[in-house]
């Protein structure tokens, strides 16, 4: 595997930057072409020459003026914040209730969670949707909301070794000075987690802000649709003008890809603490 | 029990009535290991009980049945003659402090005291502790043991002496009838074990709770204890002042466990026959006194006041501690020990005092 | 704590959540497959295992399972070796530009698959896009990447796998950095080479992630291609780039054949129960070993 240690050092270390700059640009690229795309003019949209010259920000103009943008943005905005909301407080307190209040129950619940993963969305989506459009929540935020708390268990597996981690001598030293355990919970405990917490909902936000299938079954109509939903029907309606697509594509995209960028240290360091190196 | 209405019945600053404690016929089994077997146990009110024993006794297991934080599998725990042995933590009217101390680490020093005098106002707002009640508190107890300077400061910012002060007062400010201490000086060096111990002894002089303290250092336990608990294997061995304890040890284990250097112990056709260290004398040869045994100095340890003197003879080992003034001998002398006949202990064959 | 009581509260928003939207639909779905349904007419009563006998008798389920079990297939390097590998070098030289690159390669994880899609979409565009503009430099005719069967199913099967190395590689750099660095200095003091390293200390470490990974990126790709084959494709050309999860799609929400879309569904989890049961089996195995 590796061949450098024969090399010379300055060799080796040259060889090392090519391999991951190589694989670092592979890895990039779609979205780094669509973001120099999207300051081309509509004459140089094809052109194979990567840098956008001359520069414009018309197609960022267009898409303002001819997509909703912000109304797209705001849905998948209070659709991705509700999911992670509501599956931090699911997991939240069932990571309490496993490691404090319950122990006994933490094999079996977080069985049932592993299993709960494992399920390919797709083969179970038609009594979800049965369901959803029963319950009247179609093309609402509700419907867009609700269903997807089904998929916590990921955030109840990374956030319960958390909450273990918290010292058991802490939690009982706050209920012998006579807090009730939702107390203990609040102010022992949730503090402790906190930087967890923040990694795993950015992670369930992400996700559920890139989430197709779902929006798309549930809220297809434009001015209830998600952000994905209004790009792949931009990308169905207007499939000629790319400068236009490609800026709507980071628009949608660019915010995501930074926040993780930030966050990806502390999403990384809940993933080892929660054991989640498989 | 209602929270407010202990805060009601002791005026402010004054002391309370330390709580008289009973566990009667307590069992506390883990699996197939039980970690208390059968301790029944008098804590006196507004006494400093010491529990000594090995690591693995069960001294642990019984601070945490008093607490509440464990229940036992059988038995009893009785506080003023009410049986509290399920009654809910928070619900008892006592405060522990933890081995590591357990301090809330995002919370200030003057959070931490007040954590619980604060849970009790959110409780009840009428009766509960005011505002006002709460900061005087704080600043009594602070005053109390010296953190006054410290008070806006997080744990992590602290020395463990530090640390230990503040796991103290966050225990006292609610002036609890119990104060439950577990191994409180084992995290610190042991340069500061000596002030600490002064501390926990002036609390409880002020406090007048009823005190238990777990520790496995028998010499803590002996300095600091008006009433010494000694415990194996999940058992109660010995119970009483440690004078007693120290004097008349009940068995073997606790002959040997308390007191140092321990006690010399040789078998005899009934059992065994035991003396302190302090209590044989050394001869050059020959020698008076109702016990001799004679042997070779095998090593010499100058403790300051005098030396401790190992010696060997057929059947292992024995101390004998010399005092300044007296004719020290040296590794490789031939010595015997003399003891008097009043200053043996003797065991049957399970262990157990023989009395006379 | 010894609080006996006063559970219940805390676990019931999570248990009810994954009975709800996880158990129960598939318990439903199970039911649903043995029914006449489409959704636009009330259940017309049992018919027993037609379903599941109509998705056998064309021959577009099995070629969409097919085509799921060989793109998994053709991921596998792309979920263990690749990763693997660009976590160890990332991991032998920490420092400034191991962050710069690490944050590079994990952008696929996180960029939505729609705009993903799109930006393939365009550069792969049979008439100008950059992908046959290169081509031709090298003399070679253009391609009709995604209208033709050949090359169709690469494309996406090349577009989920660096999705699958990101991931991955996220999972190896959490596993690694559980490694002590004591070690390594231990290690290289003893005058141990970097390879000797990676073989004898990383090795070991990786080994049963690596299985783990292989396991996952079977149930997760799939489901990753979705969103391209939505996209890109439906299933087309010729349903070379169909899979089984597109095809639930399809028979559900644009046959309206909920009957037949259940009946695969069953399906599907019948094919993840028994991966389950073998991993676990692995895994029992794994332990008893140690």
């Amino acid at each position: 595997m590796h061949p450098t240690d024969r090399l010379r050092p300055a060799v080796a270390h040259a060889l090392w930057h090519l391999v991951l700059a190589g694989a670092s640009l592979a890895m990039a690229f779609p979205m780094l072409w669509s973001l120099l795309t999207s300051f081309k003019g509509p004459q140089d949209v094809f052109s194979p020459s990567p840098l956008p010259w001359p520069a414009t920000l018309d197609n960022y103009a267009a898409v303002l003026s001819s997509w909703p943008v912000g109304m797209l943005v705001g849905n998948t905005f209070i659709m991705s914040a509700g999911v992670a909301a509501g599956q931090l407080v699911i997991a939240v307190l069932a990571g309490f209730a496993l490691v404090v209040l319950a122990p006994r129950m933490r094999p079996a619940v977080l069985s049932a969670c592993t299993i709960a993963l494992a399920v390919p969305p797709q083969a179970i989506i038609i009594p979800q949707f049965l369901l959803t459009t029963r319950l009247g929540w179609q093309n609402s935020e509700l419907g867009l909301i609700v269903p997807q708390l089904g998929t916590s268990a990921l955030a109840v597996l990374l956030l319960v070794e958390h909450v273990a981690a918290v010292p058991a001598a802490q939690i009982e030293a706050a209920a012998l000075q006579g807090a009730r355990p939702i107390e203990t919970l609040w102010h022992v405990v949730l503090p402790a987690i906190r930087p967890a917490i923040l990694a795993v909902g950015i992670l369930v936000f992400i996700t559920t802000w890139n989430e197709y299938l779902w929006p798309l079954l549930i809220a297809p109509r434009s001015h209830d649709a998600t952000v994905q939903i209004g790009l792949a029907q931009f990308q169905g309606e207007g499939g000629t003008d790319y400068g236009a697509l490609m800026a709507a594509s980071v628009l949608t995209s660019l915010p995501i890809v930074v926040v993780y960028i930030i966050a990806s240290r502390r999403i990384i360091d809940s993933f080892i603490k929660a054991g989640l190196r498989p | 029990m209602n929270p407010s209405s202990i805060v009601a019945a002791k005026p402010n600053g004054s002391a309370v009535n330390g709580a008289e404690l009973e566990l009667s016929g307590l069992r506390r089994q883990f699996g197939g290991v039980a970690a208390l077997d059968r301790v029944d146990l008098r804590i006196k009110p507004e006494s400093l009980t010491v529990v000594v024993g090995p690591s693995g006794c069960g001294k642990s297991t019984l601070l945490r049945v008093l607490a509440g934080l464990d229940r036992p599998t059988e038995g009893r725990v009785m506080s003023d003659g009410v049986d509290v042995t399920l009654s809910p933590l928070g619900a008892r009217d006592l405060a522990m402090v933890f081995q590591d101390y357990a301090l809330f680490p995002h919370m200030t020093v003057a959070g931490n005291i007040s954590f619980g005098l604060r849970l009790e106002r959110r409780h009840d707002r009428r009766n509960g502790p005011s505002r006002e009640f709460i900061d005087r508190e704080v600043s009594r107890v602070a005053q109390l043991l010296n953190l006054e300077s410290l008070l806006r400061r997080r744990p992590a910012q602290l020395s463990g002496g530090q640390r230990q002060r503040v796991a103290l007062a966050r225990a006292i400010v609610r002036q609890p009838r119990v104060l439950l201490l577990d191994e409180p000086m084992s995290a610190l060096d042991v340069g500061l074990r000596a002030t600490a111990r002064t501390e926990i002894l002036r609390i409880h002089r002020e406090l007048r709770s009823t005190l238990v303290l777990v520790t496995h250092d028998q010499h803590e336990a002996l300095t600091m204890a008006t009433d010494l608990v000694v415990m194996d294997a999940g058992r109660v061995l010995q119970a009483g002042p440690p004078e007693d304890v120290y004097r008349r040890p009940a068995n073997e284990f606790v002959a040997r466990f308390v007191g140092s250097p321990a006690m010399n112990l040789r078998p005899t056709d009934a059992g065994s026959v035991g003396w302190r260290p302090t209590d044989g004398r050394l001869y050059p040869r020959g020698g008076e006194g109702d016990l001799v045994l004679t042997g070779v100095v095998e090593r010499c340890e100058y403790t300051g006041s005098g030396q401790e003197v190992v010696c060997r003879d057929a059947h292992g080992t024995f101390t004998v501690v010399q005092q300044q003034g007296e004719e020290w001998v040296r590794p490789g002398d031939d010595v015997s020990v003399g003891v008097r006949q009043s200053a043996l202990h003797r065991f049957d064959l399970f262990g157990d005092r023989i009395d006379g | 704590m010894t609080q006996k009581a006063g559970w219940r509260p805390y676990l019931a928003p999570l248990i009810l959540a994954l009975a709800v939207w996880v158990y129960g639909p598939a318990v439903f779905t199970a039911v649903l497959s043995v029914m006449k349904w489409n959704l636009t007419t009330p259940p017309s009563g049992l018919v027993g295992l037609d379903n599941y006998a109509s998705l056998f008798r064309h021959p577009e389920f099995a070629r969409a399972a097919g085509q799921t079990i060989l793109s998994a297939l053709a991921l596998l390097p792309f979920a263990t070796i690749i990763p693997l590998v660009l976590a160890v070098m990332l991991w032998q030289r920490p420092g400034r530009a191991s962050v710069v690159y690490r944050a590079l390669l994990f952008v696929p994880v996180v960029v939505a698959p729609v705009a993903v899609a799109t930006a393939w979409k365009f550069l792969l565009n049979p008439l100008q896009g950059l992908m046959n503009r290169i081509l031709e430099v090298f003399g070679i005719p253009p391609v009709n990447w995604l209208g033709d069967p050949g090359t169709a199913l690469l494309v996406l099967v090349a577009i989920t796998a660096a999705k699958v190395v990101a991931f991955n590689l996220v999972l190896y750099t959490a596993t690694l950095s559980g490694i002590d660095r004591a070690l390594v200095s231990a290690a290289e003091l003893e005058g141990a080479t970097r390879w000797e390293i990676s073989r004898f200390i990383v090795g070991p470490h990786v080994a049963r992630t690596t299985v783990v990974l292989a396991l996952l990126s079977v149930v997760l790709a799939g489901q990753w291609t979705f969103t391209s084959v939505s996209v890109l494709t439906q299933g087309g050309p010729d349903g070379v780039t169909d899979s089984v999860y597109y095809r639930i799609y399809a028979l559900g929400f644009q046959f309206f054949d909920t009957g037949a879309a259940s009946a695969a569904g069953v399906l599907v989890l019948l094919a993840f129960a028994v991966l389950a049961t073998a991993w676990s089996v692995v895994r029992r195995s794994r332990r008893a070993s140690h």
